[in-house]
């Protein structure tokens, strides 16, 4: 399974990339900001220097995140901004996870005797979405 | 994993709204940004006291800033980050209108307002020197008057990002 690109047999739109927690946490934080400093993504998303940058790193590779080198006086700095498509496939990302709940909300709705979606008893059809 | 569970979407939606309002209410345009707007504000003003030739540079002066200010922002990840400026996906479509309309605002303030305060400068009851350099004089209310109308628009572009994180 590749790691880039919408989830293989996933509704249209979902990144596989983006759904671990702290990626989708990155990519957000990136996409509100023109260009930010690794160290205000660093803080925000609660991460080391270096797992950051293994972060940035896979998603500069998937062309989700843009980061340029420079420096600022003698000190050097590292910037980072969401790309037009990182922030495109966002939007899909997000949209789909919608998809998602509000489908679940439906399902819930349409058999009120069933319980709360992730409660036991329930089939996995109900746990998961249907991916066609 | 290929396809979160509800419970999933719902943890990540959560997220992305968390994240969102954290960078709306985080990403504030520093001080000295203001400080630096109000004084050149203040300075084109003031130009109005020296002649059309200063007033003519003083109006190039200011354009040039505005155009190198949204250039720089745009090309130096360095000035876009200082600035703190919100990217415009994470704004509503509709977030230059209210904005239009502070500065609409301002300028009428400022077009009705000034032959007034003019006159009560170049008055006889003034002193000599305000009589000689009304601009000048009128030059820290009128920095006043744009830093607090772009404090207002900055205020309600924050608010209209925090809304839209929120949906």
């Amino acid at each position: 399974m590749s790691v880039t690109g919408p989830a293989a047999g996933a509704l249209p739109g979902l990144e596989q990339l983006l759904l671990d927690p702290t990626r989708l946490t990155i990519v957000s934080l990136v996409s509100a900001t023109t260009w930010c400093e690794f160290a205000f993504v660093r803080d925000h998303a609660g991460l080391s220097d270096s797992a950051l940058s293994k972060q940035l790193t896979t998603l500069g590779g998937a062309d989700l995140v843009e980061i340029r080198k420079g420096h600022v006086g003698k000190r050097r700095c590292t910037w980072v901004r969401a790309t037009a498509a990182g922030r495109e496939r966002l939007r899909a990302h997000v949209a789909a996870l919608q998809q998602i709940a509000d489908r679940a909300e439906q399902a819930a709705a349409d058999r009120p005797d069933s319980g709360a979606d992730t409660g036991p008893g329930l089939d996995a059809d109900t746990q998961r979405p249907h991916t066609g | 994993m290929s396809t979160p569970s509800p419970s999933e979407a719902r943890d990540a939606l959560a997220r992305v709204r968390e994240v969102r309002l954290d960078a709306a209410e985080s990403l504030r345009t520093p001080w000295w940004v203001w400080a630096v707007f109000g004084a050149v504000m203040a300075l084109f003003l003031a130009a109005n006291d020296f002649g059309s030739t200063v007033q003519g540079v003083a109006s190039v002066g200011l354009g040039a800033l505005a155009v190198a200010w949204v250039v720089a922002g745009r090309r130096s990840p360095r000035v876009a980050a200082a600035s703190g400026a919100l990217h415009r996906s994470a704004l509503p479509r509709y977030a230059g209108l209210p904005v239009l309309l502070i500065c609409l605002i301002a300028v009428v303030v400022e077009h009705f307002a000034g032959p007034a305060v003019h006159r009560v400068l170049t008055g006889s009851g003034m002193p000599a020197w305000i009589r000689e350099y009304p601009y000048t004089t009128a030059a820290l209310p009128y920095a006043v008057l744009n830093i607090a109308a772009g404090l207002l628009a900055s205020a309600m572009l924050r608010r209209m990002a925090r809304r839209k994180a929120i949906r």
